[in-house]
């Protein structure tokens, strides 16, 4: 284990007297989250005590009472931002979508009413943009609440049909009321998306994107370190040691991983006391794939430095993945704009599950759950890059 | 005690056979050179003795320990100079000294002592926190002869190590290699300079197309050509025409020439080269240079192979 230490060490102490190494493991990724937050207005911190619930457009077109009900179920939602419009037409409230002045758009029917007092409801119509980010909430939110509403003309019609003189309407009214105050209350909350702005280019996806990106960038000159190792016979050389290939390999992995794990760790930082992200709120999730990225970058630069027979070949090997990986991986754009095909194939790229665990964790909340998935197939895909590059090294000893 | 035994060492590289069935051993605290020119196969010789290489056929003990079984420990009898500058030019020497005497498994007061002997043995004291990038061709090859010398080797491999260096600088070198002989160690020299290989070695094997063509002292090989003397003779034109000429010259043991250059072995230069020069008359060739050297090595190689180690 010492051999391996002593390599890294070494290979640390070289990468580190390297400039190229700080350009662009630190300064491009810097610059370039700049640049775009700059760019895409990622930088207009929301107010302290701002309302960040989607704003959802209650077009109520029902003609009876229920559907005024309904309105005052919606705005006690605490998820969805509820604003009535009875008077703008078809045409003008897809305008507001389309633009984003407002996420979705619910538009109560027609005879709403009578149908529910017929016990045959109508659906409700939800209007929301593919893309959106708050497409799936507000969703669930509509449905649950219209589901509420159903359910309650439900009951009032059974307990009409039980006891008889009771008023439908007057009951309803009671049970809606008791749902104000239900005996068991599942608390939920949006965490806020400090920096989304209106094209979905927030700094929760320029910063990681920018992170993952000039992690792969970064791994030239490691490459060429690897290359020049072997172009200079210090390779060779060391085997008539008691070093072993296996040493060799190992330690300049762990050299390179340290390089881009300390990368991704002053990015992280600096995202989150420079540009105001919240990754250290998650601080295990952070951790856990921050280590993966690591694992899986540095094991493409080992590969990389196998492969090359020259500095330029290490520069073209390092850029290739960098723009392929980056592009298809949603570094550049969310992923999420696009098709599901593209999709399908942009997760082919390890960026992609980078991209998907780092947003996961700045955007949702959610814990441990949702990044297990892009942390698994990080680490894959960093055993099989370091099975690549040991088979290459294993070939060309051969 | 035989410090390196090779039996029967081949190696094939595609369709090229590089070493053709090599045997010799070097009796421990001897400098063993192989002389040969360009493409002999020594190279390839040495490689397999470090391990780097694996035999097609053959075997190698050193110190007593079969590479092939107890690599290891023959690895740890074993420094080697390659041909190379293989140094992190990024580094300083002592940073170097300092990473390669880890890799020979020297750690704490051992490796610091053993850095500081090094780096007065090589002269680099007083410039051991420079990086080696920096340095003069004749300092990179002492550094890299010193890496090689950290852990206190039995047997020292040397690949060419003046390759390429100021004369001073193989002076400097030539003169340590013969310190750390007489202290013990056993010397594996590769070179294709003979004045080398005649001022180093106790036993000599001259290389060729991946064969030893002859081996001993300097003394034994030069045995092989008698006495003659070896001429080298520019003239104005083209070789072939006169060679064929001079060859029947009574005296004239071998001819071999190269651009207007040619190589002769002669059993006494005195008597032959008045016949030479009156056949350069009748030809209309001009004699621009001439060059009598008394027996050598080269003249062994020629002897042997009929061409100049330098072809």
């Amino acid at each position: 284990m010492n051999r391996i230490f002593d390599i890294t060490l070494n290979d640390l102490r070289q990468l580190l007297r390297d400039r190229q190494t700080f350009l662009f493991l630190l300064l491009m990724p810097i610059a370039f989250t700049l640049l775009f937050g700059l760019a895409f207005g990622s930088f207009n911190k929301p107010e302290a005590n701002a309302d960040t619930r989607p704003i959802v457009v209650f077009n109520n077109q029902d003609d009876g009472n229920l559907g005024n009900q309904l309105a005052d179920i919606f705005s006690g939602s605490n998820l969805i931002q509820i604003k009535t419009e009875q008077n703008q037409n078809q045409t003008e409230l897809e305008s507001l979508v389309k633009n984003d002045s407002v996420a979705a758009v619910v538009t109560v029917p027609t005879g709403y009413t009578a149908s529910l007092k017929s016990d045959q409801p109508i659906v409700l119509e939800l209007l929301i943009k593919q893309n959106n980010n708050h497409a799936y909430l507000i969703e669930t939110e509509v449905k649950k609440l219209s589901n509420r509403m159903v359910q309650s003309t439900k009951i009032s019609h059974t307990l009409v049909r039980l006891i008889p003189g009771l008023s439908f309407e007057e009951n309803l009214n009671k049970i809606n009321k008791a749902w104000r105050n239900p005996p068991i209350v599942i608390s939920s909350q949006i965490v806020p998306n400090q920096q989304n702005n209106s094209n979905g280019m927030s700094a929760a996806q320029t910063a990681p994107g920018m992170m993952l990106q000039f992690s792969l960038a970064g791994l030239l000159t490691a490459g060429q370190m690897i290359v020049n190792e072997r172009k200079s016979r210090v390779f060779q050389r060391l085997l008539t040691t008691a070093t072993s290939q296996y040493h060799i390999l190992f330690g300049h992995y762990f050299a390179i991983l340290a390089l881009v794990f300390v990368q991704f760790v002053i990015l992280i930082l600096f995202g989150q006391f420079i540009m105001g992200l919240d990754y250290l709120n998650q601080a295990l999730p952070t951790f856990l794939l921050t280590l993966a990225c690591a694992m899986c970058i540095a094991a493409i630069g080992l590969l990389i430095g196998m492969l090359a027979k020259s500095d330029d070949q290490a520069i073209i090997f390092a850029l290739i993945p960098m723009f392929i990986f980056s592009g298809l991986g949603g570094a550049w754009m969310p992923l999420e704009f696009t098709g599901k095909t593209f999709q399908t194939i942009g997760h082919l790229s390890p960026v992609a599950w980078g991209m998907d665990g780092f947003k996961s964790i700045l955007n949702a909340n959610t814990g441990l759950e949702t990044i297990w998935l892009p942390v698994i197939v990080l680490f894959g895909y960093g055993v099989l890059f370091f099975l690549a590059a040991a088979f290459t090294l294993k070939t060309k000893q051969n | 005690m035989k410090a390196i035994e090779v039996k029967n060492l081949k190696k094939t590289f595609d369709n090229t056979q590089a070493v053709q069935g090599i045997s010799f051993d070097i009796t421990q605290g001897q400098i063993f050179s192989l002389l040969g020119p360009n493409g002999a196969g020594k190279t390839t010789t040495i490689s397999i003795l470090s391990t780097l290489l694996k035999p097609d056929s053959g075997s190698v003990t050193l110190m007593g320990y079969d590479l092939k079984q107890e690599t290891s420990k023959a690895k740890a009898c074993l420094g080697v100079v390659p041909q190379d500058i293989a140094l992190y030019e990024d580094l300083t020497a002592a940073e170097n000294l300092n990473f390669w005497g880890k890799m020979y498994g020297l750690r704490g007061n051992l490796l610091k002592k053993r850095i500081q002997v090094v780096l007065e043995m090589i002269g680099l004291d007083d410039r051991k926190n420079e990086r080696v990038g920096k340095y003069s061709g004749g300092m990179k090859r002492r550094v890299n002869i010193g890496v090689a010398l950290l852990h206190n080797p039995k047997i020292l491999f040397m690949d060419e190590p003046t390759v390429g260096i100021d004369p001073q600088s193989r002076r400097h070198i030539l003169d340590s290699i013969k310190l750390l002989n007489q202290q013990g160690m056993t010397v594996l020299y590769t070179t294709h300079y003979m004045e080398e290989a005649q001022e180093l070695s106790d036993q000599i094997a001259i290389m060729d197309k991946g064969r030893i063509i002859a081996m001993g002292t300097q003394a034994e090989l030069i045995k092989i050509v008698g006495q003659s003397d070896r001429l080298t003779i520019e003239i104005d034109k083209d070789h072939s025409q006169i060679m064929d000429l001079w060859q029947s010259v009574p005296g004239v043991q071998k001819i071999s020439g190269v651009n207007g250059s040619l190589d002769l072995l002669a059993e006494d230069s005195n008597q032959v080269l008045p016949r030479l020069f009156e056949i350069a008359a009748v030809n209309n060739t001009r004699i621009t240079a001439i060059n009598i050297q008394e027996p050598n090595l080269e003249a062994v190689f020629l002897h042997l192979t009929g061409k100049a180690l330098r072809d």
